[in-house]
């Protein structure tokens, strides 16, 4: 996967029904609930990025809004900001499909080394602060602040039914992915079968080409082999 | 029915970068677990990670809790004038009441020897203690129980040592990173960016790592050095200078090491035969994510050869590597 690229995800899907909102009116939407969220997690975070600061843009690949988050002797603040804008305090970047940045968040799945091996994750700019706010986010989700979790914890509601909507949550994000990805199987799989079809029949015609140049025969003998019917319409 | 082998059924010891890596390392089916602490004492000397005094005490309590060994390794060696640093991390790690300590250094591990001989002894890799006579010289000098031999040793001559030193265990890496250097005494990311891996702690220091999307290629820099350019859709690989991309003739190529891991999971038989007694996985640098896949493999693995099974497919299957490949480094090939 190319990290630049923005997959089939629900996320996608829920972006583009997005699009009539304005994105300032969409930012101002999320600001109460992203400030909650940075309230709750930075004290689970400041000894870890203990000495650090910068500020870390994060940014989905498949939705059209991410995260500004500032470091510094305060802990950490958090921003909603449009992906397309302009982020020119931004000291290191980091930008990936949401699940993997979920992932990345939550400790789960691939790590942040495999997804940078696979390149489905770009790291750029201060490359010390981005690994602290790694290791620190891995900390905080196993201290009870996974993505979800923070998410739920965030919202004016009874203790127990917050435990219950970040499953809820985590639940039903997963399995939009799996609908997701059987949808994009549906439409992709009679493509890749055809493809197979011509990759073999490819090897087939190289496969008897180099027997025919072995055996000698003049190379213009392969195009009589075009004529041969293939095994397959046989 | 398949026959029992005879031999020890071998340790897996963990890495944990972070106290939810350990939990990871614990919970997967670790033997034993070693971390360091937030300086350079250690040979992982990261932002953001490693263990305060508080949290190591808490992870050697949690381990002895679960019949994990705790190790914590000191394993840079002392700068002159400095040695309180490492002595203090000697002196926390006894106090906490780890398992073992690794050292590399001679003077940190004669201070360990003299001060707490109850206090198990770990020859780190960075130590670079690479034939029987060195092996044999820590242990009688400073009653070294373990030794984790260096990374380009083959099955032969792990034998070797095994077999002329009976009373030191040996351990060795069989998964993760591959330090394909003399290790304890590269210099080769001291030479780009001033800290040192042996005495800093840190090879390819973070604060030195640069990477840069130019269009679909990734560039990484090592302090203003271009290292390696990954083409679209090839996978990349630590910013380490062994593992560079290097014009040479007019031809790019790796001159050390291609970006790839150490996987020897299919070897484990011939290490166990060989008398190794435990097996180490790199990576306190890496995600729980990563811990809690590699452990587990290694688990069912290591299980499943002491019940006289083969020990089943390669953890590379998890598709945690570098570069996208792995090697069974220099266990099968021929250059050291």
């Amino acid at each position: 996967m190319d990290a630049t690229a923005a997959p089939f995800s629900p996320l996608l899907l829920l972006g583009l029904a997005l699009r009539p909102v304005p994105a300032a009116a969409a930012l101002r939407a999320a600001r109460p609930l992203v400030d909650a969220v940075a309230r709750r997690l930075s004290p689970l975070v400041r000894d870890r990025l203990d000495g650090l600061s910068g500020t870390v843009a994060v940014l989905p690949t498949d939705f059209p809004y991410g995260l500004i988050v500032h470091i510094g002797a305060d802990g950490l603040r958090m921003e909603p900001v449009d992906v397309a804008a302009e982020l020119p305090g931004a000291t290191a970047l980091l930008r990936a499909p949401a699940f993997v940045l979920l992932d990345l968040a939550e400790g789960q799945g691939r790590d942040g080394d495999a997804s940078f091996f696979a390149r489905d994750l770009v790291m750029e700019g201060d490359t010390a602060l981005v690994m602290a706010l790694r290791y620190a986010l891995e900390d905080a989700a196993d201290a009870g602040a996974a993505p979800f979790t923070l998410v739920a914890d965030s919202l004016p509601l009874p203790t127990a039914l917050r435990a219950r909507l970040a499953r809820h949550l985590k639940t039903t994000a997963h399995l939009a992915a799996d609908d997701v990805r059987k949808v994009q199987a549906a439409v992709l799989d009679p493509v890749r079968a055809w493809r197979a079809r011509i990759d073999a029949r490819l090897a087939d015609m190289e496969d008897r080409l180099a027997r025919a140049e072995r055996q000698g025969r003049p190379r213009s003998s392969a195009a009589s082999l075009r004529k041969e019917p293939h095994a397959s319409e046989a | 029915m398949p026959r029992k082998p005879e031999t020890q059924k071998l340790e897996l010891v963990c890495p944990a970068g972070t106290p939810s890596a350990l939990t990871a390392a614990v919970d997967a089916g670790a033997d034993a677990v070693y971390f360091g602490f937030r300086d350079r004492t250690n040979a992982r000397n990261f932002p953001g990670l490693n263990f305060s005094p508080a949290e190591a005490a808490q992870a050697a309590a949690l381990c002895r809790d679960r019949g994990v060994r705790p190790m914590i390794a000191i394993n840079t060696f002392a700068a002159s004038g400095q040695e309180h640093i490492w002595r203090q991390a000697v002196d926390t790690a006894a106090r906490v009441g780890v398992g073992a300590i690794i050292v590399a250094d001679i003077g940190v591990a004669a201070y360990a020897a003299r001060t707490y001989p109850d206090l198990r002894l770990h020859l780190s890799v960075q130590a670079a203690a690479a034939n029987p006579e060195a092996v044999a010289y820590y242990a009688r000098l400073f009653n070294v129980q373990r030794v984790v031999l260096p990374r380009v040793f083959t099955v032969d001559d792990i034998r070797m040592v095994t077999a002329s030193q009976p009373g030191v265990e040996v351990e060795v890496f069989v998964l993760g990173g591959l330090c394909v250097m003399a290790e304890g005494r590269c210099t080769l990311s001291s030479y780009a960016t001033g800290r040192s891996p042996n005495r800093d702690g840190v090879c390819s220091p973070a604060e030195d790592v640069r990477y840069e999307q130019e269009g679909d290629v990734l560039v990484s820099r090592l302090a203003g050095y271009t290292i390696n350019r990954f083409g679209p859709g090839e996978d990349a690989g630590y910013p380490t200078l062994c593992k560079g991309r290097f014009e040479a003739r007019g031809r790019a190529s790796y001159l050390f090491e291609d970006p790839v891991s150490l996987d020897a999971t299919a070897l484990l038989p011939d290490l166990a035969a060989a008398g190794v007694t435990a097996i180490k996985v790199e990576g306190r640098q890496r995600g729980k994510a990563y811990v809690a896949a590699v452990v587990g493999n290694l688990r069912r693995a290591i299980d499943s050869l002491a019940d006289g099974g083969a020990p089943g497919a390669a953890v590379s299957a998890a598709g945690f590597t570098e570069g996208g490949r792995t090697t069974e480094g220099a266990y099968k090939r021929g250059w050291r």
